[in-house]
């Protein structure tokens, strides 16, 4: 069925085909960046293993990945610490340190980020390393 | 974000998956799926109990998703009305969507559970606002949120510690599925909406 509509109307009708096609295009461009950004992340990025493998055995590799976010109790559970092992080789003082984050605790202490995670690193790396070579 | 995110994950264990999978499927921008590839990576280094994680997080986005329903669907009409989407409600653009909707709701809810997730939160929206019958919501809102949780959780279970590099290029994918589907969904109703108005 055809009809005439009124000529505000379809100038309203118009605009906002216009609106959306702009809308699609930009999206359209959008799916090629996405696309193209994806392809790049999978190029730049070498496996360290086999991933199945990080089951079986933590690797040296495992310990780079120790950032911030992470806390004390997580860190003994994943690289199968004793519970006070961190506790003792970075003098840290609070009882209470397990249930922390390492950001927070560095925020509490006022320590350097960097300096404090590589120590970490250091320490969780000396344990596994002491472990495999028994 | 994330990280302060994966930081409540380490702390408050369970409830913070519980609570993280609600409130994204209900409406906040929150990396559900992400923290579920993490939490799979957490149970294989012996964090969580994976199966735990499987019944917590299915539970979190199922009432997360019937939460945002049951609210539009009360009351998704009137507030839109209110703030002047008036217009839009009755126009053949929003005709022509809620066709579509109910002829291929089926398929709409269950492949925005876990396919094209990042359209999960609209998807309940529109259900809501066209009113689906609860049952037609319910039935691939069950399956399709049990594939979704099943598969990114088992994911990150087999990905361990690569899990944040991999969760990168899942964000980026599923992105582009999305983008994809509403473009053809655009020139779908675009066309659609046009025959109707000549």
């Amino acid at each position: 069925m055809s009809f005439k509509m009124p000529l505000f109307n379809r100038k309203q009708e118009n605009l906002t085909n216009l609106l959306l096609s702009l809308l699609l295009i930009l999206l359209a461009l959008l799916c090629v960046f996405l696309f193209f950004r994806s392809f790049q992340l999978i190029r730049s990025h070498r496996f360290s293993a086999p991933p199945i493998s990080v089951h079986h055995k933590i690797s040296m590799a495992d310990v780079n990945s120790i950032d911030g976010w992470m806390t004390f109790h997580y860190i003994n559970i994943v690289f199968r610490l004793p519970e006070n092992y961190l506790l003792t080789n970075l003098n840290i003082k609070s009882g209470n340190y397990s249930n922390s984050t390492l950001d927070k605790y560095i925020e509490n202490n006022k320590l350097d980020k960097t300096i404090f995670i590589n120590q970490v690193k250091q320490a969780v790396g000396d344990y596994l390393q002491s472990n495999s070579a028994r | 974000m994330l990280e302060a995110l994966l930081s409540f994950l380490l702390l408050y264990k369970y409830l913070a998956l519980f609570a993280i999978t609600f409130l994204a499927s209900l409406a906040l921008p929150l990396p559900a799926t992400i923290i579920l590839i993490a939490t799979g990576a957490f149970s294989a280094q012996g964090y969580f109990n994976s199966y735990e994680i499987l019944v917590i997080g299915f539970i979190g986005c199922v009432l997360g998703d019937l939460a945002s329903y049951f609210i539009v669907k009360r009351w998704g009409i009137k507030f839109l009305s209110k703030i002047g989407f008036k217009k839009i409600l009755l126009s053949n653009k929003f005709l022509a969507l809620e066709k579509f909707f109910l002829k291929h709701s089926f398929s709409s809810i269950f492949y925005s559970r876990f396919l094209i997730t990042n359209l999960g939160v609209p998807i309940n929206f529109i259900a809501g606002l066209v009113r689906i019958n609860f049952r037609k919501f319910f039935i691939p809102e069950i399956i399709g949120e049990f594939i979704y949780v099943l598969f990114y959780v088992g994911l990150g279970f087999v990905l361990g510690s690569e899990w944040r590099y991999v969760s990168d290029i899942f964000e980026n994918a599923v992105w582009l599925i999305v983008l994809i589907v509403i473009i053809v969904l655009g020139l779908f109703f675009f066309r659609k909406s046009n025959k109707i108005s000549y």
